[in-house]
């Protein structure tokens, strides 16, 4: 949580631009817990989770697979499906808390105010209704349309975020279209109402290169341009260090450390985040070899009090087996580690 | 397309042959019905005169291949015991258990999918635990049993429903049915209703597991994800997509129905070819036996192939393969 928020919060939901405080996050994430009943007992997947995204923002969330990180995207919607369920905290829309809504209420919210873009677009268009069904019946979700009307915009959507012959698309299904156009379908329904947020779970991943480079630069233009902010769910430290302005790392459910991403990237405080950056081929040091993080994370089951990372870091002590607390290095940044690295380390150390 | 059809006609013919084959030889094995036919106190000298008369007294293969020929020419035989050609005292009464099995049909799927699509989308709930159970009962009850109980609660206790006969028939169309009068309605329900038993159970467990598996989907919570309602979300977007499987069974289970009505039909004494089936059988009757087998093995595959057709509409994937696959 950037400590430059303001608490009041009553600017929020101001239509025109001139009443927005520059600060005003448009969506806030407060010590959000998300647990999921288990055989071996209850087990927190998301586990006091703080992030808060300003209007126009790209906030990356970095994580390896089982880090909580998508868990985190569906409890801010409330899509959470048994034994999931979100037990904690607070996700602030302006002044409303998302957790706290009646299910209609949310779902007017869903796709209008706050819509999300899933990782595989084979899986998240349904395979037996034709596109425009599907384009359209999120419309009308959210407003009376008249048929010829919905049907123009639709294909204004599609043409928006770059589809050719977008008559023709409209009525193929799924099964018709690449890859990248049903992440660009999908793209299209997340942007129709020119919602103030986006949630993006890892939706670049299942696309070859040249196709996810076209589709970030194209959803970063497209978000510039309406003010929407991005919530960018991803494992993929490059994607996010070429265009976020901020991150978040996750490791075991929280937030180990995060900040602007320049920040971040050029000098990680956090052994999680350096050993991340380690990992990844364009960002390590070049001519060195990569320096994978021993180990493997732990099942949530078998998290104890301690910091999740401990069994997996070089400079654990004895006092990682109580877990660290978050600190505030510097202005919009945030810490959880007992033994951090120096703020000049070099990558030698 | 084209060939898929040709295909499914010429397999349904080889099953033809193939069970005309079957029932002819069987029966012929069970015994000689001429014993059965004639007056006990007959002469030696009539007995052979009514085989001879029937055709009996020839070879197997010969009996066959005498029946075969006139089929060629549209005649299935005539029944032993009542000389009336085998085809058309079926087709008098394949309307009834036509009907039967279509209204039973209905009430399985009306009842069955919102049952079904109820305890799928809410997995360990009492509601679900309430359609589990019942389903159980719909499967493992007696079908006689069930239907003497309908009979014995709504025609002896209460009065409310018949108990036997089509009632009054209504036309339309050309088509005389019980399912167009209003006392026809009323004789049709108990009947429909012991028959619906058994496939209404298969797809309430079938949409049940289908919905739940659907649930897990991306494509649901992205279609969540949109904040349309959760009613479309359940009757749109799950229902269409795990109509398939559903349709398919539903195919299957009208054939059998059919087939199978025999024992509804006995316990509510509905004119329907399986009473004139159970009939013929204790007769060995075998033109109407083999004629009843011919036509419901044609619904089955006439069933198979509208199955395969329906197909094409509601799953486009299948309409991409079969292009894909023609050369």
């Amino acid at each position: 949580m950037s400590p430059t928020v303001c608490p009041d919060g009553a600017s929020q939901g101001a239509t025109s631009e001139g009443h927005f405080a520059a600060e005003a996050p448009v969506l806030r994430v407060a010590a959000l817990r998300t647990e999921f009943a288990t055989a071996a007992g209850i087990v927190p997947v998301v586990d006091g989770v703080d992030f808060a995204l300003a209007r126009g923002e790209v906030l990356g969330i970095v994580g390896e697979s089982g880090s909580g990180k998508s868990v985190t995207a569906y409890s801010i919607l409330g899509l959470v499906e048994p034994p999931g369920r979100v037990t904690g905290g607070r996700v602030l829309l302006g002044d409303i808390d998302l957790l706290a809504l009646p299910p209609e209420a949310l779902a007017a919210i869903r796709g209008a105010r706050v819509s999300m873009v899933f990782q595989d677009p084979m899986m998240s268009l349904n395979p037996v209704l034709r596109v425009d069904t599907q384009i359209i019946e999120a419309l009308r979700a959210h407003g009376s349309i008249g048929r010829h009307d919905a049907h123009a915009r639709a294909a204004d959507a599609l043409a928006r975020v770059g589809i050719a012959a977008p008559e023709e698309r409209l009525r193929s299904y799924p099964h018709e279209l690449s890859g990248g156009m049903r992440q660009r379908v999908c793209i299209a329904i997340a942007m129709l109402h020119q919602p103030e947020v986006i949630i993006a779970d890892e939706p670049t991943t299942a696309l070859d290169v040249t196709i996810q480079a076209q589709i970030l630069s194209e959803m970063q233009a497209l978000c510039a341009s309406s003010g929407t902010a991005l919530l960018w769910i991803t494992h993929d430290l490059s994607v996010v260090a070429s265009f976020a302005d901020r991150v978040c790392v996750m490791y075991a459910g929280r937030i180990v450390e995060s900040g602007p991403v320049d920040v971040v990237i050029g000098a990680p405080r956090h052994p999680y985040t350096r050993g991340l950056l380690d990992s990844v081929p364009a960002l390590a040091a070049g001519g060195r070899r990569l320096a994978p993080i021993p180990g493997m994370p732990l099942a949530p089951a078998d998290l104890d009090a301690g910091c999740a990372f401990r069994h997996r870091c070089a400079r654990a002590s004895e006092r990682c087996a109580l877990a660290p607390d978050e600190t505030f290095p510097a202005p919009g940044r945030t810490l959880r580690c007992h033994h951090p690295l120096d703020r000049a380390a070099d990558r030698d150390s | 397309m084209v060939k898929l059809i040709a295909g499914r006609i010429l397999q349904g013919f080889g099953v033809l042959v193939a069970v005309s084959l079957i029932a002819f030889f069987g029966i012929y094995a069970i015994g000689d019905p001429t014993s059965l036919l004639v007056d006990p106190q007959a002469t030696q000298q009539d007995v052979e005169q009514v085989r001879h008369n029937l055709g009996l007294d020839q070879p197997m293969w010969r009996q066959y291949g005498l029946f075969v020929g006139s089929l060629a020419s549209g005649d299935f035989g005539r029944s032993f015991a009542t000389h009336e050609p085998a085809m058309r005292m079926i087709l008098e009464r394949l309307p009834a258990t036509l009907e039967l099995a279509l209204a039973a049909i209905v009430i399985a799927v009306v009842a069955g999918v919102p049952a079904g699509l109820a305890a799928g989308t809410h997995p360990g709930s009492r509601l679900d635990r309430v359609v589990m159970t019942a389903s159980i009962l719909g499967f493992s009850l007696p079908t006689f049993w069930v239907g003497l109980m309908l009979i014995l609660v709504f025609a002896v206790n209460l009065g409310w429903l018949p108990s036997f006969g089509r009632g009054e028939l209504g036309s339309w169309l050309g088509i005389h049915s019980s399912l167009f009068t209003l006392d026809g309605l009323r004789h049709i329900l108990l009947p429909a209703l012991n028959l619906a038993l058994f496939p209404m159970s298969l797809v309430a467990r079938l949409t049940r597991s289908g919905a739940r598996e659907a649930l897990e989907l991306d494509f649901v919570r992205f279609a969540r994800a949109k904040g349309i309602s959760e009613r479309r979300v359940v009757f749109v977007h799950i229902l269409k997509y795990i109509s398939v499987p559903i349709v398919t069974m539903i195919g299957m289970q009208l054939g059998l129905l059919v087939a199978f009505a025999i024992v509804t039909e006995s316990v509510f004494s509905w004119p329907g070819t399986g009473k004139l089936l159970i009939e013929s059988i204790g007769r060995l009757d075998r033109p109407v036996v083999v004629a009843y087998l011919l036509v419901i093995v044609s619904i089955f595959v006439l069933l198979n192939l509208l199955t395969d057709l329906v197909y094409l509409t509601l799953d486009p994937r299948v309409r991409f393969d079969a292009g894909a696959h023609a050369e």
